[in-house]
């Protein structure tokens, strides 16, 4: 049996092993921690960008483990990231020529499946294991989610990390469903605090790798923010589908609340921080969490526009470059200090709003 | 009416055809100078910290030109060849700069890759669509097209000429890999050039090779999507026969280099030409290229000699 190294997109890891599991390879699952930065920034050219760096340390770490083969997605698009697999390819070949590189694209998705399970597989077979997976993806994002809306709220702190922990400990067993992982989250006491209300937006890959983010979504939710994302997954799934006409966040409302900034596309999610930075603002968030990749192609345009819209909505934004040297604690007091000034401005919103309400006959 | 050109990033590329249509179509052209300490000051404050130095550069020179004109061109680089496209910060800069007040006309060269559309005579549709922009009747604007691309092919001409010449010398041969910004802008390279010849080399820079491109169909061989980057691999692989040494000038945080170098280093290699990377960004001192410089001519030298 094949041993098959993935790049670890934080907790869909879990969700992936299961594509191997219904067509006969084994996926390795490895989480992304201090190591994997070490051997990535080891093994890869200084300038590339973060993710290039972190995707060659899972690598490295799961070719230590004794895999076999490794593969990537060939990609479109103007960012950096339509060249990493050639890249890659360059490198594997000088650091471990005896591992096999995958390119994957739509031409040949079959056949690189067919050589990894070592038979001949029909279409209702990868059909099946693909909605297998995409079942799997989207409790991960519900797990996620009850944990945004948890976190804040929770009366003993770091109860809803062991939640989520137990949940994926039973995820990669195979065991559990929905309802297994609903009630666990159920138990969980909650104080009535309101908590703040914190968009974030950026490059994907950094949303949703927490051994790389310093686990954001745990410190802003230690500071009693409830977060959201709109760049996701399964978001993305649906964009290449061209499926997104059909939700609530299209690419056409995107790039049309984008328009008054940036008119073309920057590549990558540039164009859609633009515009989700634009929808938090209209739905009344109090603050915008904006992360990128040290020297981000798409982001690096972006941002600019993201301080101007931050100055005509008066809507407070903290962005938060990511590189191979990022420290937590780094990241931790940034983001403490973030939502302390939200909660004062919000305190002194409220004080203002009362006292103007009040007749004078009540202050007197 | 007054249109300013900044001598910075791609413009410089097209530098003989934006100016001559704009004095074709008889308005006043102001181009900014060579890049001063001044335009260099403003860039580095106004512009975001992690941007490469050419597009801070580029970013001083708008500002410089700012209150000298009524509007700056400031072209979208899209994509030169079909289903090629250049860098992200080309296609967003006339935006960052409307956001810090300068006012911007901007045109597409080459097509928004996610319309699909594809101009086949992609120049001749862009400077009509910059006369239509100002305001200009179709025949002027067609006489003045004509004109600039005339005047645009003569100076690429004359760059051939210049490259069979540098050939036929009994020097050695360095051939200097990068972008037309980095090549031709001394307040990035500080003067590497002047530094190359005056220890007795011929340089070539790698935009003087003349390059066609051919549009490729299988996806196999179809993997560089850089428009710069496709003609800067295809030259350097033409070329490394015929040269001693090969030296590439990056900049810090430069996106598209720090995969270019790798697949250049690599053709290198394979062909056993030395190469030498060197990296610049503001705080480079001419004193640290000089002594890597003469390090790697001298070694050139006894590579020779042994």
């Amino acid at each position: 049996m094949k041993k098959l190294s993935i790049p670890q997109l934080g907790y869909y890891a879990y969700a992936f092993k299961t594509v191997g599991e219904e067509l006969g390879f084994e996926i390795v699952v490895y989480p992304t921690n201090k190591e994997t930065m070490g051997l990535g920034a080891k093994y890869s050219p200084e300038g590339v960008c973060v993710p290039f760096k972190m995707i060659m340390g899972n690598y490295a770490q799961a070719l230590q483990k004794g895999a076999t083969d490794c593969f990537f997605i060939g990609g479109y698009g103007a960012c950096r990231q339509f060249c990493y697999s050639h890249l890659y390819q360059l490198l594997f070949k000088k650091e471990w020529p005896d591992a096999s590189f995958h390119i994957l694209y739509r031409e040949n998705f079959k056949k690189v499946l067919e050589t990894l399970a070592g038979e001949k597989l029909t279409y209702g077979q990868i059909l099946k294991a693909a909605l297998k997976t995409i079942y799997k993806v989207w409790l991960v994002e519900r797990i996620e989610d009850w944990s945004w809306w948890y976190r804040p709220r929770e009366k003993h702190k770091g109860e809803t990390t062991r939640v989520i922990q137990e949940c994926f400990k039973l995820m990669e067993k195979g065991k559990g469903n929905f309802f297994t992982y609903r009630r666990k989250f159920k138990n969980i006491k909650i104080s009535d605090i309101k908590p703040i209300k914190i968009g974030v937006v950026g490059e994907i890959y950094l949303l949703i790798e927490p051994g790389v983010n310093c686990e954001l979504d745990r410190l802003l939710g230690e500071s009693n923010a409830y977060i959201h994302k709109y760049i996701r997954f399964l978001m993305e799934v649906l964009r290449m589908l061209h499926l997104d006409r059909f939700t609530l966040r299209s690419d056409h409302t995107t790039h049309k609340l984008a328009e008054p900034y940036l008119k073309v596309s920057v590549g990558g999610h540039g164009r859609s921080s633009v515009g989700d930075m634009v929808r938090y603002a209209k739905k009344g968030y109090d603050g915008v969490v904006h992360l990128l990749p040290f020297a981000c192609l798409p982001e690096i345009s972006a941002r600019p526009l993201l301080k101007k819209i931050s100055q005509e909505y008066d809507l407070p934004l903290l962005t938060l470059s990511f590189d191979e040297m990022t420290n937590i604690s780094q990241i931790e007091n940034r983001v403490e200090a973030f939502c302390e000034m939200i909660k004062m401005r919000k305190a002194k919103q409220g004080f203002l709003k009362k006292t103007n309400s009040m007749s004078i006959k009540q202050v007197f | 009416m007054k249109i300013g050109i900044p001598r910075a990033l791609v413009t410089l590329k097209h530098l003989k055809l934006w100016t001559t249509f704009l004095e074709k179509l008889k308005v006043e052209v102001v181009l900014s100078p060579v890049t001063t300490r001044e335009i260099l000051d403003q860039g580095l404050r106004y512009a975001e910290d992690e941007a490469c130095l050419p597009v801070k550069i580029a970013i001083g020179h708008a500002l410089w030109l700012k209150d000298k004109v009524d509007k700056v061109l400031i072209p979208r680089y899209f994509s030169l060849y079909k289903n090629e496209w250049g860098c992200p910060k080309f296609f967003g800069l006339p935006d960052i700069l409307e956001s810090y007040g300068v006012p911007c006309v901007t045109v597409m060269v080459g097509r928004e890759y996610e319309s699909g559309i594809v101009f086949v005579n992609y120049l001749e549709r862009v400077l009509m669509d910059l006369g239509e922009k100002l305001g200009k009747s179709n025949e002027v604007s067609e006489q003045a097209m004509k004109q600039a691309i005339k005047a645009q092919k003569e100076h690429e001409g004359e760059m051939e000429k210049n490259y069979q010449k540098l050939l036929s010398f009994k020097k050695e041969k360095i051939l200097l890999v990068s972008h037309e910004y980095n090549l031709y802008d001394p307040a990035i390279n500080l003067g590497i050039t002047g530094m190359l010849e005056e220890r007795d080399c011929a340089v070539i820079p790698v935009d003087w090779i003349p390059f066609k491109f051919q549009p490729r169909h299988s996806r196999w061989d179809w993997w560089m999507r850089w428009d710069f980057g496709t003609a800067m691999y295809e030259r350097v692989k033409k070329l490394i026969k015929k040269v001693e040494g090969v030296i590439q000038i990056t900049t810090f945080a430069c996106g598209p280099d720090s995969f270019l170098c790798e697949f250049v280093s690599d053709i290198c290699n394979n062909a056993e030409v030395p190469y030498m990377k060197l990296m610049f960004d503001e705080h480079t001192a001419s004193e640290r290229i000089r002594n890597r410089i003469e390090a790697f001519l001298e070694s050139l030298r006894m590579r020779k000699w042994k």
